[in-house]
């Protein structure tokens, strides 16, 4: 039995004038351990999968899946207090602002201690020990004096580290995080990146990281899922999408990339011209048509995922693109 | 190659969007749609009080007869009479132009004089900026009927000093709007890039900086129309603005309040009509809310 | 925050000397009328600070007193019309942005909108018309049926009858309830609405932050993510919210306490104007005014005070 099974879930936003999708038909599949890297651009939907998993969206979305289960159970019709005993308890979710992502008028060691408590822990010196523990796990030194601190006095680098303790603190089996170094200095990224992935490692958690380095997605990552317009364009294990990878938009993105490793297909992949459209205007047929260089008349369909053994990819020419090498 | 335009999904004629999209955003507010339109059978109804005759206000029909919906009204008067036997429906509508027209006019006066004043204190900077936002704040600190009485008292009781008296209530609003929106604006890299490149300020005014405020002015003008219509009546309810026999809408409230416990509708009538002119122009005011902040957050 | 201090100082200086500015034209225009000796602006200034504001026009009064006599009837009223404000304008906001879109929102959207669109002097005859002359639930008029002999001691009403040694003190003490319900739902609507408007608003603002969702991931009762974590940020405005509504209440008790010869500093101050009072308007002014900026400016340092971000400032800094 899958941790996490998603299929074809869909997300739409209600604006004057119609709706908006901002997630059509998402699919995934996280098992106990597997470390998922997402890569999409922004509005491409991947951090609203990712909330409307977790449940957090506002009122004025609808969400509609075939399937949205954790280990098992539905969490689509859930209420309120099922999430909080089950969801919450399994699954942690970071952000990618941190100055943001703890509540600006209370100091660190309440916003701690409450998650402790919502945790299970009743005891208060079981809880100070715990938290003790928490901050120190990811690495975090002058523990007193940043428990006595509110979060705008505070690095972007370690209040992320307290995002993570947090996350860590109901010892949950799957991580969410959501380009949890976006918003770092390269200094801070490269030991946050660290960081996440040895507590995955050790603690076995799953992870899925949605994130634009490449090269850590190559080096960590079990699966890959490349995201575009709301729609997965790509999806499969990781030597097959960076070896193999057969959507045009895929190739763009990795040939992006400064070349430190061999990419068989940089130098001759002809490159997207125009620009993203916006989910309000999305083109008729395939969302990447107007931009790709191998469009062809029949592309105003709109493509069918097509599935091999570990590769998933949406679009029409899956099997037969000969590309340059 | 392929025809890109096969993949268009939305009509060409979308150049004119941005108007379009911010028209679709207020008319997607029911109240701000009702807002407009009650305001207008408002203005309209002014403009025929304006030219109506004053046939029905002669004091020789039944006093207090009650609107024509009650068994003892009738339908000649179609909302009743008041205590001195003069139509009240007529009287609404003469004295429409009179409550409405006025605040209109104060507001119109408020507008410019405070724009302007918010644009020098926004431009000039230095000792012109501190000495208008002092002036402003001494305004602002009185409250605005102790300060609306001041200036009546000064000037002599009527309407169209009631109008002044409003108008200076309002302007220290307009005054710190247009100056805080243009301190902004002035702020930005454009401006400076347009001020190294030599052009002239006033150039720079109107063309970057104006369009900028246009619209917190606009939202600005309706809260300040709102506040008004309420104030004019108000001065007239006292006996401070427009002076009876004018059938000014608090004007009417005063007189009837006397006869309040056997004519109510005397005294809720008039009372309405303010009160539906306002929540029509607060309704557009909460509509063109939406606009701007709509466009903020997307 | 000393400079802050400083410049708030200032502020209030200059302020307080324009307005002074214009009281003495309006106490020299009343003195000329009643042919008493002429003052100069020095002199008018120093006779205010030893406590004299001049007299009364009818009754020759001292200013200064006739104004203390009836602050606190209104001080009173504009007090429980606040907390009244208050009670009612958080709740309804809250609820409106918790249910943003929805049903309730619109209707408290509207309700609130035709709730600041009344006009204070129809809205106080409207509630005169039908509780008191049509339905007889409450008086017409006034503090306390004057068949009640009450001691004055704080001056506050619903203390003082409880204060007295009266058999009929209780029975006093309701009647003053009864006395005030409709001047408190005049004076209070007004800024009920506004401050539900801002409280809707700065909790739509609050819901949409990252925080909140961190606190629903965490598991917390809904109870504390809205409450707590919701509006405790949310409410930080709140002490500007008051302070822009200080004028609208006085503006409002005048009005509220002329209409329901409520006997406080507000009809204290039309009546001078209907009887072309300037000596009493100049000192209604000043006081009036005064009090504005003031409590604007307590009101402001406390909202800074309740910022963590304004008093702990330092950055703290770990290698």
């Amino acid at each position: 039995m899958a941790l996490l099974q998603v299929d074809n879930l869909t997300v739409e936003f209600a604006i004057p004038g119609g709706s908006v999708k901002a997630l059509d038909n998402f699919s995934l599949r996280v098992d106990a351990g597997s470390y998922h890297g997402i890569i999409g651009e922004s509005g491409s939907g991947k951090s609203i999968a990712m909330l409307a998993i977790m449940g957090l969206l506002p009122t004025t979305a609808t969400i509609t899946a075939d399937q949205l289960a954790l280990k098992g159970r539905s969490i689509l019709d859930m209420s309120t207090t099922e999430r909080r005993n089950t969801l919450y308890q399994d699954v942690s979710i970071i952000f990618q602002e941190p100055h943001n992502s703890l509540n600006p008028s209370f100091k660190i060691k309440s916003q701690i201690d409450e998650t402790l408590k919502a945790h299970g822990y009743n005891n208060r010196k079981k809880r100070t020990q715990r938290t003790r523990e928490l901050l120190s796990d990811v690495g975090l030194v002058h523990i007193d004096s940043i428990l006595d601190s509110y979060p705008h006095q505070l690095t972007a680098g370690i209040l992320q580290r307290i995002m993570i303790a947090i996350a860590l603190a109901c010892e949950p089996d799957l991580l969410i995080a959501d380009e949890p170094t976006a918003s770092l200095d390269p200094f801070e990224q490269g030991q946050i990146t660290e960081l996440l992935t040895t507590l995955v490692r050790e603690r076995n958690m799953a992870m899925v990281l949605i994130a634009h380095d490449l090269r850590l997605m190559r080096e960590q990552t079990d699966y890959v899922t490349i995201m575009y317009c709301g729609q997965i364009v790509e999806s499969g294990s990781k030597n097959i999408i960076f070896e193999q990878a057969k959507h045009p938009y895929t190739h763009s993105i990795l040939a992006s990339e400064p070349s430190n490793w061999n990419i068989p297909f940089k130098s001759k992949v002809p490159s997207l011209k125009g620009a993203t459209p916006s989910l309000q205007h999305l083109p008729v047929g395939c969302y990447l048509g107007p931009r790709c260089p191998y469009a062809e008349a029949h592309c105003v369909q709109a493509p069918e995922p097509i599935y091999e053994k570990e590769h998933m990819t949406r679009c029409h020419f899956a099997g037969s693109i000969k590309y340059d090498r | 190659m392929v025809n890109m335009a096969l993949f268009t999904s939305t009509p060409e004629h979308e150049i004119n969007a941005n108007l379009e999209s911010k028209w679709r955003t207020y008319k997607s507010r029911m109240g701000a749609l009702v807002g407009l339109f009650g305001l207008g059978i408002i203005i309209i109804l002014a403009v025929v009080g304006l030219f109506l005759d004053e046939s029905n206000l002669a004091s020789n029909q039944v006093q207090l007869t009650p609107p024509s919906w009650n068994e003892a009204g009738s339908s000649t008067n179609l909302l009743g009479t008041d205590l001195a036997g003069r139509d009240i429906f007529t009287r609404l509508l003469k004295g429409a132009p009179l409550t409405l027209g006025i605040s209109i006019l104060s507001v119109s006066f408020a507008l410019v004089v405070g724009t302007l004043l918010g644009l020098l204190a926004g431009f000039y900077r230095r000792y012109v900026q501190l000495l208008i936002m002092r002036t402003m704040d001494v305004i602002f600190a009185i409250p605005s009927l102790i300060l609306a009485i001041i200036v009546v008292m000064m000037l002599g009781k009527g309407l169209f000093n009631a109008g002044l008296a409003v108008a200076l209530v309002l302007i220290p609003n307009f005054v710190r709007t247009t100056m805080t929106h243009v301190i902004d604006e002035m702020q930005k890299p454009y401006v400076a890039a347009a001020r190294l490149d030599g052009a002239h300020p006033i150039r720079i005014l109107l063309s970057s900086v104006f369009p900028n405020i246009a619209a917190p002015l606009t939202l600005q003008t309706t809260i300040a129309l709102s506040t008004a219509v309420i104030d004019i009546a108000l001065l007239g309810f006292l006996g401070l603005g427009a002076q009876a026999p004018l059938p000014e809408w608090g004007v009417m409230l005063s007189e009837a309040r006397t006869s309040m416990h056997i004519a109510p509708w005397a005294v809720t009538i008039p009372g309405l009509a303010i009160l539906i002119t306002v929540i029509c122009i607060n309704f557009i005011g909460d509509g063109l809310n939406r606009v701007i902040n709509h466009k903020l957050r997307h | 925050m000393k400079t802050f201090l400083l410049r708030q100082l200032l502020f209030i200086l200059t302020s307080l000397l324009g307005i002074s500015l214009i009281s003495y034209l309006l106490f020299t225009q009343g003195v000329s009328e009643s042919e008493v000796i002429d003052l100069g602006y020095i002199a008018y200034l120093s006779q205010i600070f030893q406590g004299d504001m001049g007299v009364t026009k009818l009754t020759a009064e001292p200013v200064v007193e006739s104004f203390l006599h009836n602050l606190p009837a209104s001080l009173e009223l504009v007090t429980l019309a606040t907390v009244f404000a208050l009670l009612i304008g958080i709740p309804l906001g809250v609820i409106a942005a918790r249910n943003h879109r929805s049903v309730i929102d619109i209707v408290i959207n509207n309700l609130s909108i035709t709730a600041y669109s009344m006009p204070i002097f129809w809205w106080a005859i409207i509630l005169i018309v039908y509780f008191s002359l049509n339905w007889d639930l409450t008086p017409v008029a006034g503090r306390l049926d004057f068949i009640y002999d009450i001691e004055p001691v704080t001056g506050f009403m619903l203390v003082d009858t409880l204060l007295s040694d009266q058999p009929y003190r209780i029975e006093a003490f309701w009647d003053a309830v009864n006395h005030l319900i409709l001047p408190l739902l005049t004076l209070g609507t007004l800024p009920a609405a506004i401050i539900c408007r801002m409280t809707r608003q700065t909790m739509l603002n609050t819901l949409s932050q990252d925080y909140m969702k961190t606190a629903q991931a965490k598991g917390l009762s809904p109870f504390r993510i809205y409450w707590v974590h919701g509006l405790r940020n949310a409410l930080l405005p709140l002490t500007n919210m008051l302070a822009l509504q200080i004028s609208t209440l006085m503006t409002g008790a005048m009005v509220t306490e002329y209409i329901f010869a409520w006997p406080g500093i507000g009809k204290w101050l039309i009546d001078s104007v209907l009887q072309a009072d300037m000596v009493s308007l100049a000192a209604g002014l000043l006081i009036t005014s005064t009090m504005v900026i003031l409590i604007n400016a307590i009101l402001e340092l406390i909202g800074l005070w309740l910022n963590p971000k304004a008093t702990h400032n330092e950055r703290i800094y770990h290698g």
